[in-house]
């Protein structure tokens, strides 16, 4: 019996020793990221790219402030922060210890440098400020006192396009006189990761840093952009493969072990590939954005009230899109609402004659759309012009590269709408197409007055309610743009990578890869 | 021949400019704004204006020729905009090994391909061997480079993981062997399509040369054949041959882009491609005259071959 026994308990601690080897996984030191465009410069406060963004944002440089997945702001490179009861006057107490790559610590006097050269490089934080800068209070300690309310500052900061993030002072000093703009030498941050090599139409190298003084419970998940961040992989690699196939054919051979915009087609190879994870999310709106100086509002409702979505919108992109009406992604409660939204391509031919009988728009004049090459933007804009042939309208596309498109839409008389696509904005004040100085000419005195509302309410609950009414009138009166959706990007990856966030876009700072 | 040489270099110097004031008037006068491109589609008109005065962008079109000639001739080819700081010389050569690696790689397996085919078509004329090498050169000559990477990719790369799908190792600082696995797939999908031509055109050529009556003296003479194949045919068959040789490596090393953005070389291809997007004025700029002044150079060269292939050229 004992014998018996003997053998038993052997055999539970051999199958212990193997469940215990079994458990203990090994991971790579590296992961290969397959991005799909290189920055101009990875300089943050000047370069707005969405994929420097996503790649440096919070891997290698850090804010004040940054996002909750609710839409809050959570503290990153200060302990906490007091702002008045009129939004006027910010105080930011930093955290102690934090280091720079290049070993310095950071202190107010990099805090101060970075942030007003960020107002200086950012046209709208600069407008919203006057002529207001930050200032050191002490060693540890910022802050910015205004003339007028800024309830949005705090949400710039921690989501602007133009990242505000720090830099040690001695990267602003050396900023190149000729560009502007911060030399790679001192791409230098307090991040989690390293700047450590560019090969100009390569790859971007990151490396662990060692001396990184995280924030928040390393026990709980991300949150958002905030929480503790582990840099468990000692190097990202971000190779630069601009064709979508390439990216793909990648992935399959082993290449890649992660790929950002995956387009439609390669989807359903994936799909139930026990090898690979794919997903994707919300990252911006679908819209032709009108000429205000050329169209109407009655056509443009009229435009409104044909237009069907889910026809406009497979041909384009697919399966990756949602027939979302708000101006905001469906991420971003605190900024999230239907306001408006019964006037959504609602596919009502009979309301859109009624609307635009009452345009005087010459029926026999096409459309001249702006559209620029890449993707199936123009498929879609002739699946419009069919929709807005039983109208009695037609279309004219002009299609051009994005950079012509961009040039040629700073002219009014060239065109009468032109397509794009927004990214995520942190605040709805940055919705570009709402402001009279960008393309398409938004210079409408009652947007105008809700805009001033929602910019220097006095508290969120306020902006948000002058946002929905601002949203409200751009349906069902105003009409800026011609709102189509929301687009989605999918990424795929090897279903050994864990450990990944998605936020916004999808950060490594935790993620695994096995062996 | 001294003086052939000097004389076909002086043709330069007018062909670089006229290259150099088309392309300036063409990229300037093209729409697009190198600032806005710098600073991203989220930036405000207001950061894009400040931006484009900054980079002299508003001075005017002669005012900025001369800026850039006078600069180019101090040996200075500015700074891109593409990739902030980066010196244009320091990018167009960095990227320019790459794509003299691929076109000679390619060009490497577009003779050892293409030679030997050719000149077996035409002995076999008419038969089995001939009309293989037809179809193929068919093939070649029908398939766009593109389908044919796509095709080594999906087959080599992901069937068999055999070699990468994409990338670029550097002969030089990388070695050897990892060039030849991650430039092979390339070098095959460009060098295949100038083979084809290459195969037909050495198949015509040395069809011409056979039925020549030196070869038939040869013959019947009762010269071993590889003899008047390798010795009297080839030899002057080989004038044509080199004529596509120096048309194929300029093509290989102007055109190589379709398969440079398949397999993300960081090749000139790429670049010119990129900077043209991006309206890199500086860039175009320089590339268009590298390769203006390599098609003057290879012809030369290729002339002065001529005279060495056949002595009864005679440059002048």
């Amino acid at each position: 019996m004992r014998k018996v026994l003997a053998l038993l308990l052997s055999l539970l601690l051999l199958t212990g020793v193997f469940g215990l080897a079994t458990a203990d996984t090994e991971y790579k030191d590296i992961i290969n990221i397959a991005d799909n465009d290189q920055g101009a410069s990875y300089d943050l406060h000047k370069d707005t790219s969405v994929n420097v963004r996503n790649m440096l944002r919070g891997t290698v440089f850090e804010q004040l402030v940054t996002l909750k997945a609710s839409g809050d702001i959570g503290p990153e490179l200060c302990e906490s922060y007091d702002v008045n009861d009129t939004s006027t006057e910010f105080v930011f107490h930093l955290r102690k210890g934090v280091k720079f790559h290049n070993g310095k610590e950071m202190t107010s006097a990099d805090v101060v440098a970075s942030l007003n050269r960020w107002l200086e490089s950012f046209s709208t934080a600069r407008k919203m400020v006057g002529d207001a800068r930050f200032t050191a209070d002490d060693d540890y300690t910022v802050s910015l006192k205004l003339e007028n309310s800024a309830i949005m500052l705090l949400d710039m900061l921690a989501g602007a396009a133009q990242a505000a993030v720090i830099y040690p002072s001695e990267a602003i000093d050396n900023v190149n006189a000729d560009t502007g703009f911060i030399p790679t030498e001192w791409f230098i941050g307090t991040g989690p990761y390293m700047f450590s090599e560019w090969a100009v139409d390569q790859y971007v190298q990151l490396d662990r840093f060692d001396d990184y003084v995280p924030y928040g419970d390393p026990e709980q998940e991300l949150d958002g952009l905030w929480g503790y961040k582990h840099a468990y992989t000692k190097t990202l690699k971000y190779w630069i493969v601009k064709d979508a196939a390439t990216r793909f054919n990648g992935l399959m051979s082993g290449d890649y072990d992660f790929v950002v915009k995956l387009t439609d087609d390669y989807i359903p190879v994936l799909d139930g590939n026990p090898d690979y994870n794919v997903y994707s999310q919300q990252t911006g709106m679908i819209s032709l954005v009108w000429n205000k100086h050329t169209t109407d509002k009655y056509l443009r409702l009229a435009c409104q009230a044909i237009a069907d979505a889910d026809e406009l919108n497979t041909v384009n992109y697919g399966t990756l899109y949602d027939t979302d009406p708000c101006y905001m992604e469906n991420g971003q409660p605190a900024w999230y609402t239907n306001a408006g939204g019964e006037y959504f391509c609602q596919h009502d031919a009979e309301k859109a004659r009624e609307l635009l009988a009452q345009s005087s728009w010459e029926a026999s004049n096409p459309i001249r759309i702006l559209v620029s090459t890449g993707g199936h933007a123009e498929d879609m804009l002739l699946v419009f012009g069919q929709e807005i042939g039983e109208l009695g309208l037609s279309v004219q596309l002009d299609i051009v590269d994005r950079s012509t498109l961009t040039e040629k839409r700073k002219d009014d008389t060239l065109y009468d709408a032109f397509f794009t696509t927004f990214s995520s904005v942190p605040v709805p004040s940055l919705r570009n197409f709402l402001d009279g100085s960008f393309a398409g000419f938004s210079d409408d005195e009652h947007l105008a007055e809700l805009m001033t509302k929602m910019t220097t309410a006095g508290t969120r609950e306020e902006a948000f309610a002058a946002w929905e009414e601002i949203q409200a009138y751009c349906y069902s009166d105003y009409q800026p743009i011609l709102m189509m959706g929301h687009f989605h990007q999918a990424a795929a990856c090897t279903a050994k990578l864990s450990g990944y966030n998605v936020f916004l876009t999808t950060n490594f700072w935790n993620a695994k890869l096995e062996k | 021949m001294k003086k052939y040489i000097l004389k076909r270099i002086l043709t330069l110097l007018p062909t670089v400019f006229i290259v150099s004031v088309v392309v300036f008037l063409l990229v300037h006068l093209t729409p697009g704004d190198p600032a806005a491109m710098m600073l991203g589609d989220d930036a405000t008109m207001e950061d894009i204006a400040a931006l484009h005065a900054k980079l002299g962008l508003d001075d005017p079109l002669i005012v900025q020729y001369i800026r850039w000639v006078s600069r180019c001739l101090q040996g200075d080819f500015g700074t891109s905009t593409a990739v902030i700081g980066q010196k244009v010389s320091d990018m167009v050569f960095s990227h320019f090994r790459p794509t003299l690696c691929l076109a000679i790689y390619s060009q490497l397996i577009t003779i050892l391909l293409a030679i030997p085919t050719g000149i077996l078509a035409a002995r076999k004329r008419g038969r089995i061997a001939d009309m293989i090498t037809s179809v193929l050169s068919l093939l070649g000559i029908s398939l766009p480079s593109f389908m044919m990477g796509l095709g080594l990719v999906l087959l080599v790369a992901v069937h068999f993981r055999a070699l990468p799908a994409a990338g670029y190792k550097d002969l030089f600082t990388d070695g050897l062997l990892p060039f030849l696995r991650y430039m092979t797939l390339p070098a095959l999908s460009l060098g295949f399509i100038h083979a084809a031509y290459m195969m037909r055109m050495t198949k015509t050529s040395m069809l011409e040369v056979l039925s020549s009556d030196y070869i038939k003296m040869a013959r019947s003479k009762g010269v071993k054949e590889h003899t008047i194949i390798g010795k009297h045919a080839f030899r002057n068959a080989f004038l044509t041959v080199l004529t596509v040789i120096g048309q194929g490596f300029i093509s290989a090393l102007a055109g190589a882009a379709v398969v440079e953005k398949l397999f993300t070389i960081p090749g000139i291809g790429t670049l010119m491609v990129d900077s043209i997007e991006k309206r890199d004025y500086q860039v175009i700029q320089a590339i268009t005259l590298l390769i203006a002044m390599l098609n003057v150079v290879i012809n030369l060269i290729i002339d002065l071959l001529y005279g060495l292939c056949d002595p009864r050229i005679r440059l002048e």
